[in-house]
C-alpha cells in the first residue's frame, strides 16, 4: 500500500514537472518547421518560468485579487492533475466517481482562469476574456458531453471503468471528440484568440508579469498536459490488460508527449481564427462528430 | 472542400525539410558578408594629407576637420558614420579604404573616435602659419611643378616675392628691398 | 495625345481664370491662378479632367517674389502628364481657400502647410497636425526666416484622457512596428470608427535638406533615410527630380542599375510584408519562411550595392556602383531560386484556411472612395484603380520593359495580398528583362550643374505606391524639397477600411496598406476635442489619420 502511494507520488511529481519541458520540445520542433535553430536548450521554458519567479511582484490596484486567484488557480490545476490516472489507476482515481470529480475540477480550472484574467480590467484583457469565455462555453459543453458519454459507455463514473472498456467505433469517436476539445481547450492556434499577440498584445496575459505570469504560464502548460493526459489514458488504460501496469506507467509520459507534438505540429500549419468564425467552425466539427457518435452507439459498433 | 485542399497546409513540412535550418548561431558562427560589404572606413595616416575633401563629401558629418594651434585634426566619429564610402571615393590620394568591419558597438564613445593630427607648415618667408600641411604642399607641387617656388610662402610673402622678382626683372637691385 | 493637345484642352477649360499657362518639361503643365480662382481650378482639374491628386508643395517664396506659393500637383495617369496649379498668397497674412471638400486627398496637405508654413486655409478646421503638441504657436519651421537649428522651448499642453469605448492601438503595440497611434472606437468586436494620431517620428528632413549642412550630392543619402524599408525609392525620386529640373543626361546604364535595385528593393519589401501579414494572422510559419526567402534578396542587395538596406549608391547624375558579369550571374541564380521557392510559399500561404477567411471581405475600400482619396500603389490596384507609376509616368529604365499591372476589384485585404504576391513575380520578370537589355557605358553623368530656380518632379513606384518628390533648385542645395511618401496618401483610406471591420482584423487592415510611418512622418497630431461625431459625419474628410517624413 505505502509502496503504491509513494510510487504514485513520484509519478505525480514527474507529471507536474514535465509540461514546461514538453513546451521546450515543442518550441524546438516549431523552430525546425520554421527553418530556424530555436531556443538553445529543451529546458528553455523551465528557465523562462524560473526567471519570472525571480522577478519582483508588481501589485496594481487589482493586484491582490490577481494574486489570490492565481494561487487558487494553480492549486486547483494541481489537484486536477492528481485526480488523473497516470497510465495506471492511482489510489485517487480508483475511487467510485473519480471521473465526475475530474470533470468538475476541470471546469473549475476554466472558471478560475477566466476570473483571474478578468481581474486587471485592461481593455485588451477584457476583450480577450470575452473571447475566452465564448470559446470556452462551446468547447466545455462538448468536453463535458464527451466525458459523460465516456461514463455511460464504460458504465462507470470512475476512471477505472476505462480499463474494461472494449475498443469499438463508438469509443474511437468519443476519443476523437475529446481530442478535438482538448486541442481547442489547450488554447492552441487557431484557437488562441484570447491571447492573440499581434491583435491584443497577449490579451488575457497583458497585465501579468513576474511571478504572477510565471504561475499563469505554468498552470496553462499543466492544464495542457492534463487534457492530453486524459487522451493518453483513454488509449493506455484499456491496454493495461495486455501490457501490464508497469509498462503503461512508463509509456504514459511518452504518449502525452506524442499527443502534445501532434497537436503542436497541427497548430503550426494553421493561422489564428477570428471570434465570429471560431464558434461556427467549432460547431461544424462538433455536431457531425456528436451525431456520428450517437449513431455508432445506437448501432452498437 | 476536398481532402487534398484540406491537407495542403501540411506541405509546410516538405518545404521546411528541404530548406533545413537557415539561421546561424551568431556570433559563434560568422555571419555572411559579401565581398561588396561596406563597413567602417580606415584612414591611412601615411597617405592622408589633411585636405578635407572627405569632410566636404561626408553626408552625416562623421568626418570633421578642426584646427588647433599648429595642427589640423581630422576626426572620424563612427557613431555618425552611415558607411556610404563617399570619403573613399573623393579622397585625392586614396588614403581612405572601406573595410568589412561592422561589429563596432562599444561602451565608451572614445572607442568610436579616430583622430589624425597634421602639423601645419610655416611660411618659409615670414614664419607665420601657412594653413596647409607639408603633404598638401607636396601634392600641389606634384600636380603643378611650376608652383614649387611659391607654395612654401604665405599669401603675403608670395605677393612680396612676385613683386620682387618682377622688379628685379625690370632692373631693381636686391639691396633696395633688403635695406 | 500630345502635350499640345492637352494644353489646348487646358486653355479651353481654364483659360478664363488662369493668369498664365506654361509647359515645363521637368514638371508638367503649370497653370497659375489667383487664390480666388483656386477652388474653381481645382474642381475643373480634379473632377472635369479627372486627374488624380498627387501632391501639394507649399513654399516660402518671400526671398524670391515676396509671396507664399502653393503648387498642387495633379496627374493625368492615362496620359502620363502632370497638371500643376500654382497660386501665390500674401507674404504677411498668407491665406488660401481650402479645397479639401473638392479634393478630399488634399486634407492633410493643407494641415501640414498650416503647421509648417503658417498658411491659413479658409473655411475649414485647422489644427495641430504634424508638429508635436508642445511646439509653440506661431513658429512655422519651414519658413526661410526660421533657422534649421532653432530649438524653441516647449509650450505646456493638456490632453484629456481617454474616455468611452476606445481601444488604443499604439504608440507601442505588437502589431505596429513603428510608433503610431490609432484609437479604435469599438462596439463589441466591431470597429465603428478610428482616429489616427501620427507623425510621432517627424524629423524635419525637408528643412534639413535646405540647410547649409547639405549639398545636392549629400541629400540622396538623407533621402534614403526617410524610410528603412524602401529608402532607395526616395533617393531615386530625389535624384530624378533634380536631374529633371537641371536636364542632366544620366547614362542609360545608370538608369538600368537604378531600376534593377529598385525592383530588388520591391522584392524584399513585399516579402517582408507578406511575412508580417502572416504573423498578424497567427501563421508564424509563413512569416518565417517568407523572411527566409527574403534573406537571399537581402544578400543579393548587399552584393549589388554594398549594403543590405539603405544602399547608398545613388547620386545626382548616376550611380556609384557598377554591375559586372559575376553579379549578373548571382542575380540570375537568386531569381531562379526565388521563383520556385516563392511559388511554393505563395501556394502554401493562400491554402491556409484562416488566412483566406480572415482576409477576404475585411478592410474593404470601395473604388469610389479610393478614387476620392487618390490612393496609390497596391491599395489602389486592389480597389480597381489601374495605377502604376512605372507604366504611367515611366522613369529610369521602365520604358524599356513590359510588365503586367495586377488589378483586383474587391478592395479587401485578400485583394491587397494577391496584388503584392503577383507583383513579386512581375518584379522578377522585370529584373530579367533589364539584365537582358543592360547597355554598356559609364554610370555617371559627365556634367552635373544645377541652375537655380527650376522646378522638377521625380516619381517612383515604391513597393507601397507612388512616391513623388518635388524640388525647386537653389544655390548648391535645393531651395525647397517636398517629399510625399506613398503612405501619406494611403492612411486616410484606413478610416474607410477600418469601419465595420472585426476588431481582430484591425491590425491586418492597418498592415494591409503596408504603412511606413517613418516615411509619412515628417509629422501629425489629432485634436481630441474635435471629437468623434464630427469625424463620423465627414467621411470624405479623414480628419484623424496621419502619415509622415
Amino acid at each position: 500500500m505505502w509502496l503504491a502511494i509513494s510510487l504514485y507520488i513520484v509519478f505525480l511529481l514527474v507529471f507536474l514537472l514535465i509540461p514546461p519541458l514538453y513546451d521546450g520540445i515543442e518550441r524546438k520542433i516549431r523552430a525546425k518547421l520554421h527553418s530556424r535553430i530555436g531556443p538553445p536548450t529543451l529546458l528553455q521554458t523551465w528557465y523562462d518560468i524560473l526567471k519570472l519567479f525571480k522577478k519582483e511582484l508588481v501589485i496594481t490596484d487589482t493586484g491582490l485579487a490577481s494574486v489570490l486567484l492565481s494561487g487558487l488557480l494553480i492549486a486547483t490545476v494541481i489537484i486536477t492533475a492528481s485526480t488523473l490516472p497516470l497510465g495506471f489507476s492511482t489510489p485517487i482515481t480508483s475511487s467510485g466517481s473519480s471521473l465526475v470529480l475530474f470533470t468538475v475540477l476541470l471546469i473549475g480550472c476554466q472558471l478560475l482562469w477566466v476570473s483571474l484574467t478578468l481581474t486587471p480590467g485592461n481593455p485588451y484583457a477584457t476583450i480577450g476574456v470575452f473571447r475566452e469565455a465564448l470559446i470556452g462555453m462551446i468547447n466545455e459543453f462538448f468536453l463535458v458531453m464527451g466525458l459523460v458519454a465516456l461514463m455511460f459507455y464504460t458504465g462507470s463514473p470512475s476512471f477505472d471503468g476505462m480499463i474494461w472498456a472494449r475498443p469499438s467505433l463508438t469509443y474511437l469517436l468519443i476519443f476523437i471528440l475529446l481530442a478535438v476539445s482538448a486541442f481547442i481547450g489547450s488554447g492552441r492556434i487557431p484557437y488562441d484568440i484570447a491571447e492573440a499577440e499581434p491583435e491584443l498584445a497577449s490579451g488575457v496575459l497583458i497585465e501579468f508579469s513576474g511571478p504572477l505570469l510565471g504561475i499563469t504560464l505554468y498552470s496553462h502548460y499543466l492544464k495542457r498536459a492534463i487534457l492530453y493526459g486524459l487522451l493518453a489514458d483513454m488509449i493506455l488504460l484499456p491496454l493495461t490488460r495486455i501490457i501490464g501496469v508497469a509498462v503503461s506507467a512508463l509509456i504514459y509520459p511518452v504518449m502525452v508527449l506524442a499527443i502534445w507534438i501532434v497537436f503542436a505540429v497541427i497548430s503550426v500549419m494553421l493561422g489564428r481564427t477570428r471570434v465570429d468564425i471560431a464558434p461556427r467552425s467549432m460547431l461544424k466539427i462538433y455536431i457531425p462528430l456528436t451525431i456520428a457518435m450517437l449513431i455508432a452507439w445506437l448501432a452498437g459498433v | 472542400m476536398s481532402l487534398k485542399k484540406l491537407l495542403k497546409p501540411f506541405k509546410l513540412i516538405s518545404i521546411a525539410r528541404r530548406s533545413g535550418v537557415v539561421t546561424v548561431l551568431y556570433p559563434y558562427q560568422k555571419s555572411l558578408i559579401t565581398t561588396e560589404f561596406r563597413g567602417k572606413i580606415s584612414i591611412d595616416a601615411t597617405k592622408c594629407m589633411g585636405c578635407g575633401a572627405c569632410v566636404n563629401a561626408c553626408p552625416p558629418n562623421a568626418l570633421t576637420l578642426s584646427r588647433r594651434d599648429d595642427t589640423i585634426i581630422l576626426n572620424y566619429f563612427i557613431g555618425r558614420c552611415i558607411f556610404c564610402g563617399r570619403c573613399a571615393e573623393v579622397c585625392p590620394v586614396g588614403a581612405i579604404t572601406v573595410t568589412h568591419e561592422f561589429e563596432l558597438a562599444s561602451t565608451s564613445t572614445r572607442d568610436l573616435n579616430e583622430s589624425l593630427v597634421h602639423r601645419i607648415e610655416r611660411c618659409s618667408g615670414c614664419g607665420g602659419g601657412l594653413g596647409a600641411t607639408s603633404r598638401m604642399l607636396q601634392y600641389v607641387i606634384l600636380h603643378s611643378p611650376a608652383s614649387e617656388n611659391y607654395v612654401h610662402l604665405c599669401p603675403d610673402c608670395r605677393k612680396k616675392k612676385l613683386i620682387q622678382s618682377l622688379a628685379m626683372k625690370m632692373g631693381a637691385r636686391t639691396e633696395d628691398y633688403e635695406g | 495625345m500630345s502635350v499640345e493637345e492637352i494644353l489646348d484642352i487646358i486653355r479651353e477649360k481654364l483659360g478664363g481664370i488662369a493668369e498664365d499657362i506654361r509647359y515645363v518639361e521637368s514638371a508638367g503643365i503649370i497653370v497659375r491662378v489667383k487664390p480666388v480662382n483656386l477652388r474653381e481650378a481645382s474642381h475643373i482639374v480634379h473632377d472635369v479632367l479627372d486627374a488624380y491628386f498627387r501632391t501639394m508643395m507649399a513654399v516660402d517664396e518671400r526671398p524670391i517674389n515676396n509671396t507664399f506659393a502653393a503648387y498642387y500637383v495633379y496627374g493625368l495617369d492615362d496620359k502620363g502628364i502632370n497638371i500643376i496649379i500654382e497660386t501665390h498668397a500674401d507674404p504677411y497674412t498668407p491665406v488660401l481657400p481650402s479645397i479639401a471638400d473638392i479634393v478630399p486627398a488634399a486634407d492633410w496637405y493643407e494641415l501640414e502647410a498650416w503647421d509648417l508654413l503658417g498658411i491659413r486655409f479658409k473655411d475649414r478646421k485647422l489644427y495641430r497636425f504634424v508638429l508635436p503638441d508642445d511646439w509653440p504657436e506661431g513658429l512655422y519651421p519651414l519658413r526661410k526666416d526660421v533657422d534649421y537649428t532653432a530649438r524653441p522651448s516647449p509650450r505646456i499642453t493638456y490632453k484629456p484622457p481617454l474616455q468611452g469605448p476606445r481601444l488604443p492601438v499604439g504608440p507601442y503595440h505588437p502589431a505596429l512596428h513603428e510608433p503610431e497611434y490609432f484609437e479604435l472606437f469599438v462596439e463589441g468586436e466591431r470597429v465603428v470608427d478610428v482616429e489616427y494620431n501620427g507623425f510621432h517620428v517627424h524629423r524635419g528632413i525637408e528643412k534639413l535638406a535646405e540647410s547649409p549642412r547639405f549639398t545636392y550630392q549629400k541629400v540622396p543619402f538623407l533621402a534614403e533615410r526617410i524610410c528603412g524599408i524602401c529608402g532607395f525609392v526616395h533617393s531615386v525620386a530625389y535624384t530624378l527630380s533634380v536631374e529633371n529640373a537641371a536636364k542632366i543626361e544620366v547614362p542609360e546604364r545608370a538608369q538600368y542599375i537604378r531600376s534593377i535595385v529598385l525592383e530588388v528593393e520591391r522584392l524584399h519589401s513585399h516579402l517582408l510584408w507578406l511575412g508580417v501579414a502572416c504573423h498578424l494572422l497567427g501563421y508564424d510559419a509563413g512569416f518565417m519562411h517568407s523572411w527566409r526567402i527574403r534573406e537571399k534578396v537581402m544578400v543579393l542587395a548587399e552584393l549589388l550595392t554594398g549594403s543590405r538596406k539603405t544602399y547608398g549608391i545613388n547620386l545626382v547624375g548616376g550611380v556609384r556602383k557598377d554591375i559586372n558579369m559575376d553579379k549578373i550571374t548571382a542575380i540570375r541564380n537568386t531569381l531562379a531560386w526565388l521563383r520556385s521557392e516563392f511559388a511554393k510559399l505563395a501556394d502554401l500561404v493562400t491554402s491556409v484556411p484562416q488566412i483566406v477567411r480572415r482576409a477576404r471581405g475585411t478592410g474593404v475600400l470601395p473604388r469610389d472612395e479610393a478614387r476620392k482619396l487618390s490612393v496609390v500603389g497596391p491599395v489602389a490596384r486592389a480597389s480597381g484603380l489601374d495605377r502604376d507609376v512605372r507604366r504611367d509616368y515611366p522613369y529610369c529604365a521602365y520604358k524599356d520593359v513590359s510588365f503586367r499591372v495586377p488589378v483586383y476589384t474587391e478592395g479587401d485585404n485578400l485583394a491587397r495580398l494577391m496584388v503584392r504576391v503577383e507583383e513579386i513575380f512581375e518584379s522578377m520578370d522585370i529584373i530579367d528583362q533589364l539584365l537582358d537589355k543592360l547597355p554598356g557605358g559609364s554610370i555617371m553623368a559627365e556634367k552635373i550643374e544645377v541652375p537655380e530656380g527650376l522646378i522638377g518632379i521625380g516619381n517612383v513606384e515604391a513597393p507601397r505606391g507612388e512616391d513623388i518628390h518635388v524640388v525647386i533648385t537653389g544655390r548648391g542645395r535645393p531651395y525647397r524639397w517636398r517629399v510625399r511618401a506613398p503612405t501619406y496618401q494611403n492612411i486616410p483610406a484606413l478610416k474607410v477600411m477600418l469601419r465595420d471591420t472585426p476588431l481582430a482584423d484591425a491590425p491586418l487592415t492597418i498592415a494591409s496598406i503596408d504603412p511606413c510611418f517613418s516615411c509619412t512622418d515628417r509629422i501629425v497630431v489629432i485634436d481630441l476635442k474635435t471629437g468623434k461625431k464630427e469625424k463620423l459625419q465627414t467621411v470624405s474628410i479623414p480628419g484623424g489619420c496621419g502619415c509622415e517624413i
